[in-house]
């Protein structure tokens, strides 16, 4: 059925076509005009009845269209997509729009679908690809181990970890599930830290002030609330801009290591000299940033 | 209680050939330049309170103190002299009606020991700034420069720093030791008593001057 209609579309569009051909083929004739000078009235005649001839043809020719138009089906009320269609009967204004642009959206969705279908097989030729594909695969695998860790094994890590660095006080605690521990550092009467880790993977850190509160009002560690001095706020910004720097799922305990090692290094946040600038105060600022490989300190302003 | 950073409190002496208020126009000027800006008044007051006679044997005689702090708005200080402690005692400000009624037992002369610092509180990043002209019973004694430092309450963490702060708008009027007050305790947290102790440490020593005139 859905054939037939196609196959005389496509006819009747040829006849359209053709109509078109003959009419412009009339104008060609008439603007070329009777080329043959003089006043030989055979010519003349020959002239008119060719002439005659084309539009002759443009006559048949547009009867054929209006025959084939004839032998199309009328379609059975407007295109629809559902129940969307009740969207293009909505009475108000701005809402006949809508069902105009979900066609559209619809059929550039369609689009996709058919560029992706065709760049499936193109791409499944590339021959690189085997080597890369393992490649990832090796690499998740050993991920998945490092995000999801007994919580002994996490917890006697983190001891080990904690206890080489002098001054610096873990306490753990699984508020949300064994698999997330929510570890306090206290790192002398300097500022405290909340270390979120899914297994052995850091997820969130904020830093606050040594006499701000850690606990919400329900007396769950608080893992949200920013601190309200400007020092913290910033040297927290850096230390989660270091969490991403030192994220290593293939070496949990090293990235881990590394990571304290550099909260540790803040211990003399608001007595170190700048390394730069060689000041202690910026803009009001002790240097709240600490290079992530060498551990010296930096004002915001002067870290490169 | 609240804890609330690390204040020092030090003395201006007046600039030379200017008077109180055009000194502390000075300092504005300058620490506005800073970039810190002013978000308010404070005042220190202090009242003296002295023990009647029948309270003590012999001829002895004890010193109350009573201060108030702005920043502490809900609590009253008071402070006994004389004896190798001065405790402090903070309580809220029904002790400012009960006083009155203990005045068979401590008298004072409000309008000549009455003694405050006042003016503008300036906020720059995690420092607050306090420039107090000193008056004592309605005439003008002194400037006195209270700085904190909010984000840190042990005095040796970052005494040195504040003390880098304080230079960039006092210059070298700053003394390049901590005050003898903080330097017995500059290990230990630090309180809102402890500034009050400092502020009554140095509106006794405006006390003295006007007695040595
Ligand atoms: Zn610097």
């Amino acid at each position: 059925m859905a054939e037939k209609t196609v196959e005389s579309l496509s006819k009747a569009l040829d006849c359209v076509q053709q109509l078109r051909t003959s009419v412009c083929d009339v104008f060609r004739y008439m603007t070329e005009g009777n080329s043959e000078s003089g006043d030989d009235d055979t010519q003349r005649k020959q002239y008119v009845i060719n002439l005659k001839e084309t539009l002759n043809t443009v006559t048949r020719r547009l009867h054929d269209v209006e025959e084939s138009v004839n032998k199309l089906s009328v379609p059975s009320g407007a295109f629809q997509l559902g129940n969307t269609g009740f969207l293009s009967l909505d009475p108000t204004l701005d809402m006949q729009v809508l069902y105009g642009r979900l066609l559209d959206s619809y059929k550039w969705t369609e689009k996709v679908r058919d560029y992706s279908a065709f760049a499936v097989p193109i791409w499944a030729q590339n021959g690189v690809k085997r080597s890369q594909q393992t490649a990832l695969v090796r690499k998740r695998r050993m991920a998945q181990t490092s995000h999801c860790q007994p919580p002994q094994h996490v917890d006697a890590i983190l001891k080990t970890i904690g206890g080489t660095f002098n001054g610096m006080q873990l306490s753990i605690s699984r508020p949300y599930g064994t698999n997330s521990a929510v570890v306090q550092v206290d790192l002398d009467h300097v500022l405290k830290a909340v270390i979120t880790f899914k297994g052995l993977l850091i997820e969130w850190v904020l830093i606050r002030g040594y006499d701000e509160p850690m606990l919400t009002e329900d007396g769950r560690v608080d893992l949200w609330t920013p601190s309200d001095y400007h020092v913290f706020r910033k040297v927290s910004e850096n230390a989660q801009a270091a969490m991403v720097h030192y994220y290593g799922p293939l070496y949990p305990e090293f990235s881990l290591r590394s990571y304290l090692t550099w909260i540790y290094s803040y211990m003399k946040l608001f007595s170190e000299p700048c390394v730069k600038c060689g000041s202690r105060l910026l803009n009001a600022m002790p240097p709240t940033w600490r290079d992530l490989k060498t551990l010296q300190p930096y004002h915001e302003d002067c870290k490169s | 209680m609240i804890i609330m950073g690390f204040s020092t409190l030090q003395t201006f002496p007046l600039i030379e050939g200017l008077t109180g208020p055009q000194t502390l126009d000075v300092l504005h000027k300058r620490i506005t330049a800073l970039g810190a800006r002013v978000s308010g008044q404070f005042v220190v007051d202090c009242e003296t309170y002295f023990s009647a006679p029948s309270l003590l044997p012999g001829n002895s005689q004890r010193v109350l103190n009573v201060l108030h702090n702005t920043e502490e708005p809900a609590s009253v200080f008071a402070i006994l002299e004389g004896g190798a402690k001065q405790p402090v005692l903070v309580a809220d400000t029904l002790l400012d009606a009960l006083l009155p009624k203990m005045a068979v037992l401590y008298t004072s002369n409000k309008k000549q020991t009455r003694i405050e610092s006042k003016g503008n509180r300036y906020e720059m990043g995690d420092f607050v700034v306090k420039l107090g002209s000193v008056t004592m019973s309605g005439s003008f004694k002194g400037i006195l420069v209270e700085v904190c430092y909010l984000a840190c309450v042990v005095p040796a963490l970052c005494w040195e720093m504040v003390w880098e702060f304080m230079q960039s708008f006092l210059g070298s009027t700053v003394p390049s030791t901590l005050p003898p007050y903080i330097q017995s305790r500059q290990n230990a947290t630090f309180s809102p008593t402890d500034t009050i102790q400092m502020y009554l440490e140095k509106f006794n020593e405006f006390r003295k001057q006007t007695v040595a005139r």
